[in-house]
């Protein structure tokens, strides 16, 4: 049987990412949160999870890259590191 | 963008804004276009402003201006705005090299009030290693005169300098670069909207059309302009929806045009504000002293000037404050003349007097904290 962790390992490093700079429980993040209203990140935040993000996965972030929507929701910036993380 | 794009843009932020807000909903279903709206200061929305703020659901972040108009204006924002202008302002960054989250210093208005300040900053630059420095050109000038004076170390980590809207006069940029050995980015925009322009690494004030779009009117008739010319710069908020910015005056001088490459709008700031020169029974823009230019590029260039100020002292009696040249009387003298020929023509008057006087430093205003190429001291 294949675990939560082998279909979404991605998913849940993020999210394990954001639960530590948010000093929060991981399976308190939920998908659909916002990071802004939910999560209370605030711009610098936004910053510091960026960076720890490209640490993990290994890629840059370019400039058109710091859009709103990218970091609209815990779901939308996973889609992000997915996005960035394959190319 | 397209201009056909922007235009649809703007219809549509016209369009909301008469569904929105109460002070606009007059221009509802009457076919009125964003160039029927009306042109916006800071008077007309603070006389105005609860027919123009949205009620909010959430915390509203809370700031003050009084420019350099001096009229006070409560600005606010939400934390989604904020967000957006935040992101904005960082991807001009990450254009122009700084890391995702590097290391910045800013530099407090007090800088220039203080030497000790000036120590101060010296000292964290050291120990910090920032990315990026951030404060008015004239604050960057004092800490890289002081650097310099000092032998201090500038970091190896430094990858730009950003100048928070102060008109950067040629001899200090000049300097400025030359002891940072980075890029001075200019940044435009206010408080109530944030980024308007950014330079790119070229030099150019790149405007930032995800965020705003910029007209460019006749001062007095509140009419577009032609292409290239100087009038002042109106800007409509495509991002500010708590309290709406559309066709909002900047009080400030400067023309836009098309860069060649990319087709983006390029601005030109004047080095003058939408204020004044005070003749008996008339006013005169100080737009008119753009075509000064050659003048100042010449004060720069062969009298080595770093800062200039142009003071009105009273309806005839001009005085040109130089900060930073070691030009001999006669030159000195010699730019009074030139300056007092083209003060005449411009102005159209034969009763000029132009004294010179030398300054060690140009005193910002206490108010904006800017240093103002032109002052007037007439009521």
């Amino acid at each position: 049987m294949i675990t939560e962790e082998e279909r979404f390992p991605l998913q849940l490093t993020v999210i394990d990412i954001m639960a530590q700079l948010l000093s929060r429980r991981p399976e308190d993040i939920q998908m659909e949160h916002s990071l802004l209203n939910d999560l209370y990140l605030d711009s610098l935040h936004v910053l510091e999870l960026l960076t720890l993000l490209e640490q993990r996965f290994g890629f840059e972030t370019e400039a058109e890259d710091l859009q709103p929507h990218v970091f609209s929701t815990v779901e939308s910036v996973v889609a992000f590191v997915r996005e960035k993380a394959a190319s | 963008m397209t201009a056909s794009l922007m235009l649809e843009r703007l219809e549509r932020a016209a369009a909301k804004a008469a569904e929105q807000y109460p002070f606009y909903r007059r221009f509802q279903g009457t076919g009125a276009t964003f160039q029927d709206l009306p042109v916006m200061d800071k008077a007309t929305i603070n006389a105005n402003r609860e027919m123009l703020e949205l009620p909010v659901q959430g915390p509203l972040i809370i700031s003050h201006t009084s420019g350099s108009t001096g009229t006070p204006f409560l600005c606010v924002k939400t934390r989604e705005e904020q967000r957006a202008l935040g992101l904005a302002i960082q991807r001009s960054r990450r254009r122009a090299g700084v890391p995702t989250n590097g290391r910045m210093l800013l530099l407090g208005n007090a800088l220039l009030a203080d030497q000790r300040m000036v120590t101060l900053y010296g000292n964290r630059m050291m120990q910090e290693k920032p990315h990026l420095i951030q404060g008015r050109c004239s604050g960057l000038y004092e800490l890289a005169m002081h650097a310099e004076r000092n032998g201090l170390p500038i970091p190896e980590s430094l990858v730009a300098l950003q100048n928070w809207g102060e008109y950067a006069q040629p001899g200090q940029r000049r300097e400025i670069e030359r002891i940072f050995g980075v890029p001075m980015l200019d940044y435009y925009g206010m408080e109530e909207i944030w980024l308007i322009a950014f330079a790119g690494v070229d030099g150019s004030l790149r405007i930032d059309e995800s965020l705003v779009y910029v007209e460019v009117l006749d001062p007095i008739t509140l009419q577009p302009v032609p292409d290239d010319e100087t009038g002042e710069l109106v800007v409509t908020s495509f991002v500010m929806n708590s309290l709406p910015f559309l066709r909002y005056r900047t009080g400030d001088m400067g023309r836009v045009a098309r860069d060649e490459g990319s087709g983006g709008p390029i601005l030109t700031l004047m080095p003058f504000r939408q204020s004044s020169i005070k003749l008996p029974g008339r006013e005169v823009q100080t737009a008119v002293l753009r075509y000064l230019d050659g003048f100042y590029k010449w004060l720069a260039t062969d009298l080595g000037v770093r800062q200039f100020q142009l003071v009105q002292e009273s309806h005839y009696a001009f005085r040109l404050r130089i900060a930073g040249s070691r030009s001999s009387d006669a030159e000195l003298r010699e730019a009074a003349d030139k300056l007092a020929n083209l003060l005449k023509k411009v102005l159209l008057s034969e009763e000029l007097q132009i004294a010179v006087e030398h300054v060690e430093v140009i005193q910002p205003d206490p108010v904006s904290g800017k240093c103002h190429p032109f002052v007037s001291y007439v009521s």
